[in-house]
């Protein structure tokens, strides 16, 4: 039951009903059970997966919670239970993410030692829904519980709303249990402004995936489908609709599941901040699927620099070559865990490892070089508060996060990422911008109207909301025939220009594969 | 009641009144389906003898018009393109709800054997039928259950409509008028230069027809359990069925695809006429051939079932005397589009229901023999004129709208042609005007005030002779 159905909408809507009509103390069942019905609908095979973490991460962060009282084995007994779990979440996650990849790899390596081996053949692997999703969710949870930043819970069906609730489990975002939990139990009266807020928040989610994200993916799944023949502005042009699109879509289902939580009064994490603003590549992960790079941060990169080993390299590094390069190690050593775990949990691929590594890298280069950069500035007389110089950082870094990265990402491959860049710079053929060439590629002149026409809208909502502009709350306050007349066009827009129903190919959300 | 009820009551109420608007605009509009279901509720209640049921088969074939003239029949030709039997089922359903006639007579070969239909002629056959349980059941019976949505909201497919907007897609909002045929589809029997009808030797036999060639495998069970189903529907409603097989053209072997339905039926006791016995047809059986096997069909339902006298002048059967002369300015149209000569042209254009827009170089009208055509056409006084000379001619006089007058009197003139065929269903694609900068002559348009639609347009010379219509072809 992906959001932008009807299915979808009728469900959403029975939900609201329920909840609203059933006791205040009880609503929170209410959104159990439609979270339960909303993940089952997906496919009963996906059920046992999901369950074996939550019960797995409620047990374990149960029993390190009941063994806080025995503080002088609380830490030996605990790391047992808690390399326990991570076997059985991470184990879960990586068979079904990797399995296969490895096999692959075996196979490659016998081959080239036994040319007549034939290979492996592959396993027939379900990949649960939003199973890096709620795996990041249940470790984060215990990892808490274990750093005694919160007891456990002890009500087995409330932890498993935590997990389960249905707006955020197939795409985030990845909520703190410290955060969510006491919204989700907590008793919601019915706020119509409230209420109206959340529809609204949903229709700019349903505008950004169905007619922004859904159009662009036409013509780059045109091109991209067979980039061979492609080259010069086209694959460029592609590049950037491939950049926005995935930003459009994965925004546009954070909109809709933070709407359709805010119907119940409950808040979701904000995930993106205009990312296409940031001005340098730190900047712009800052911005960018915010939930996933805060939880790297607390569970993985914090957790590396104060570990022992890096503590000890850290140590090694300012004996040998003075305090900096002590605190680089502590720095860097994260930063590459961080990226290579990133990569990963894009994709198995060598082209997400590269992915990784590129964002890495930049960041990493650009932490060892800040200083430099700053007296280079300095002395070219750079004033880099003026508006000139930041729409060159956003142009620079909008290159370095969203078309380079792109390619590589999109082709599907390496070597396709390598003939993707080849043929991008093999020919300047500026006239397709004129000669209506970039109308062979599935979308008209029309569809370009509303591309830009509504990338242009994009632009102003992202510029209102980067000034600080609470923009449903500067239209609540304009007189009902303005704001009603904003309401349904947003409405219409989205019911004639949207990419939905037989007559188009359907598209789901990209993020919901991670 | 709280404020904020009332608030977003009309806000969903303004928003669906909105969105109902819009469904209308962006609809797939067939204005045949549209027109001949509309026409069919159009009828006074009760006031039909029979009811013609099946697919672009059957309308075409059974004029009712020829059934009024020569039988007195009162009756309706409630067919839509491709039906299958399920459709037709409803069709039946829908149809009794207005009508009792004596019998609905429903052509076999609808369908064949199919119980499905392509998405886009499923629209067709359902999205006009107006909303009731019987059109619910329809969709919820003969659309795969994936697509139910898309019939029951058609936005839901057709919003991507937008991009083949035009300005008179509004227009189509607006009430579309009935088919004045009573549901026939007039097919011009000189579009195609020669008719090829099959010359199969039928037993005349019908027993040992089904005898010979009954293929009891080749029906689906599916479809003659619908065939039940339509057999139950009629004897509930206390109305006959007569089963009928509209001469098409098939060859003696295709009778075995449909020959059991007719065993079916006739052991239920429902009347059978397979009309590819008595004579042949094509698919679509041109004008010619579908009043000959009106006629037939006319002699055996008048035999059948005891037809009362009516009094033909009475204003209520104008709708019936109305469909006759609509055919008979079709056949006119068709014999003028079909018309080869000055003389044979000309002649046929002496039609009181005509109006004739002309543009002629005044050069080409120094010749008297075009200012005589015109002059027969009712357009006189055309000497004095210089340069182009637009004018239109009606029952009441002609009207010239001539260059000195200024652009004013000429824009008056465009529009009123352009209205005149915007409002065109034919598919004529002549730009009238193209033709006034191709040579000296003089470029006829005709516009039939009944059929209300352009049906031809020529380029006469000043000959006698010559007739064109290849000058005016973009």
């Amino acid at each position: 039951m992906v959001f932008t159905t009807f299915k979808f909408l009728v469900f959403l809507c029975l939900v609201v009903v329920c909840y609203f009509v059933c006791p205040v103390r009880h609503r929170w069942k209410i959104l159990l059970a439609a979270s339960i019905i909303f993940y089952y609908t997906a496919g009963m095979k996906y059920l046992p997966f999901i369950m074996t973490t939550i019960i797995a991460s409620y047990l374990a962060a149960l029993y390190i919670s009941n063994q806080r009282s025995r503080p002088n084995t609380y830490k030996k007994v605990c790391k047992r239970v808690l390399m326990t779990f991570f076997l059985v979440a991470l184990g879960i996650l990586c068979y079904t993410k990797f399995a296969n990849k490895i096999l692959g790899a075996v196979s490659h390596i016998f081959s080239l030692l036994r040319p007549e081996f034939s290979g492996f053949s592959a396993i027939n692997i379900i990949i649960p829904l939003g199973i890096s999703y709620y795996t990041f969710s249940t470790i984060g949870y215990v990892l808490d519980v274990y750093w005694k930043r919160y007891d456990a819970e002890r009500d087995f069906f409330k932890y498993m709303l935590y997990v389960m609730y249905f707006p955020h489990i197939l795409q985030g975002p990845i909520a703190r249990y410290n955060k969510l939990a006491p919204q989700l139990y907590a008793e919601h009266r019915f706020d119509y402004k409230r209420v109206c807020f959340g529809a609204q928040l949903m229709l700019w989610g349903f505008f950004q995936k169905l007619v922004i994200a859904d159009r662009l993916a036409i013509f780059v799944n045109t091109v991209y489908g067979d980039w061979q023949l492609q080259e010069g502005f086209i694959l460029l042009i592609a590049t950037v609709f491939a950049s926005i699109q995935i930003y459009t879509d994965f925004a546009g289902y954070i909109n809709i599941a933070k709407g359709i939580s805010q119907i119940f009064g409950i808040e979701l994490e904000d995930n993106f901040c205009q990312p296409y603003f940031a001005q340098s590549v730190a900047e712009f992960w800052r911005r960018w699927h915010i939930t996933l790079g805060a939880w790297f941060k607390d569970y993985l990169c914090m957790p590396i620099a104060v570990s022992g080993s890096v503590k000890k390299w850290s140590k090694q590094a300012k004996r040998k070559r003075g305090g900096q390069a002590g605190k680089n190690v502590v720095t860097i050593v994260p930063l590459i865990a961080v990226w290579l775990a990133t990569g990963l949990w894009h994709g198995t691929g060598w082209n997400y490892i590269i992915w990784g590594i590129w964002h890495g890298g930049i960041i990493i280069c650009s932490t060892l070089l800040e200083k430099k950069y700053i007296e280079w500035k300095q002395k070219l007389h750079i004033d880099d508060k003026t508006r000139g110089w930041k729409l060159l950082c956003m142009a620079r870094t909008f290159v370095l996060t969203a078309i380079i990265p792109r390619v590589i990402t999109r082709a599907g491959s390496l070597m396709a990422a390598v003939g993707i860049f080849q043929n991008m710079f093999s020919k300047f053929n500026v006239w397709v911008f004129v000669d209506k060439s970039l109308y062979d590629y599935g979308l008209d002149a029309k569809d370009f109207g509303v591309i830009i026409s509504s990338l242009l809208v994009l632009l102003v909502v992202s510029l209102m909301k980067e000034k600080g502009i609470h923009i449903r709350e500067t239209i609540a306050k304009r007189n009902i025939a303005l704001r009603w007349m904003v309401y349904y066009l947003a409405f219409f827009s989205v019911v004639i220009l949207g990419i939905y129903g037989s007559g188009y190919d359907k598209a789901d959300f990209i993020y919901m594969m991670f | 009641m709280k404020k904020w009820w009332w608030r977003a009551s009309s806000f969903i109420l303004i928003g669906g009144v909105g969105f109902a608007i819009l469904s209308g605009i962006l609809q797939g509009k067939s204005l045949i389906t549209q027109k001949g279901i509309d026409g069919y509720f159009a009828e006074e209640q009760n006031s039909l003898d029979f009811v013609f049921i099946g697919n672009s088969m059957t309308y075409s074939a059974i004029n009712p018009a020829v059934l009024w003239q020569e039988y007195g029949i009162t009756s309706y030709n409630f067919a839509v393109s491709e039906q299958i039997i399920p459709i037709s089922y409803y069709y039946i359903e829908e149809a009794l709800k207005t009508q009792s006639p004596k019998a609905i007579v429903l052509n076999v070969m609808s369908g064949g054997n199919q119980i499905e239909l392509r998405d886009s002629m499923m629209h067709v056959n359902l999205d006009y039928l107006p909303w009731s349980v019987t059109r619910l059941r329809a969709i919820m019976d003969v659309v795969p259950r994936e697509n139910w949505l898309e019939f029951f909201l058609p936005i839901i497919k057709m919003h991507g409509n937008w991009k083949n907007l035009k300005e008179d897609s509004i227009e189509y909002m607006r009430d579309q008028g009935i088919n004045d045929n009573k549901g026939y589809i007039f097919v011009d029997p000189y579009l195609n230069e020669k008719v090829e009808y099959p010359n199969y030797e039928y037993p005349y036999d019908m027993q040992k027809n089904i005898e010979e060639y009954c293929y009891d495998e080749s029906v689906e069970a599916e479809v003659l359990s619908w065939y039940q189903k339509i057999i139950d529907i009629t004897q509930e409603n206390g109305v006959d069925l007569i089963l009928i097989g509209v001469p098409f053209g098939g060859s003696p072997e295709y009778q075995g695809h449909y020959n059991p339905i007719f065993k079916y039926a006739m052991e239920r006791g429902v009347t059978c006429i397979n009309y590819n016995l008595q004579m042949t047809g094509i698919h679509h059986n041109p004008a010619d051939n579908a009043e000959t096997f009106t006629k037939l069909l006319g002699k055996d339902l008048s035999g059948l079932y005891e037809i009362e006298e009516r009094d033909k002048s009475n204003p209520e059967f104008a709708g019936w005397n109305r469909a006759v002369l609509t055919y008979e300015q079709e056949w006119n149209a068709a014999k003028l589009r079909a018309a080869v000569t000055q003389e044979e042209w000309f002649g046929l254009a002496d039609n009181e229901n005509y109006t004739f827009f002309f543009a002629a170089d005044a050069e080409v009208l120094k010749g008297q023999q075009i200012l005589n055509r015109l002059s027969d056409l009712g357009a006189d006084d055309l000497m004095m004129y210089e340069g182009k000379v637009l004018g239109v001619i009606t029952q009441d006089g002609a009207e010239y709208y001539h260059e000195s007058d200024g652009a004013k009197v000429y824009a008056e003139y465009e529009n009123e042609r352009v209205r005149l065929s915007a409002d065109d269903t034919s598919t004529t694609e002549i730009k009238f005007q193209n033709s006034l900068v191709k040579g000296k002559n003089c470029s006829i348009m005709v516009y039939d005030n009944v059929l209300q639609r352009v049906v031809d347009q020529v380029i006469v010379l000043n000959d006698y002779v010559q007739l064109s219509r290849e000058n005016l072809k973009t």
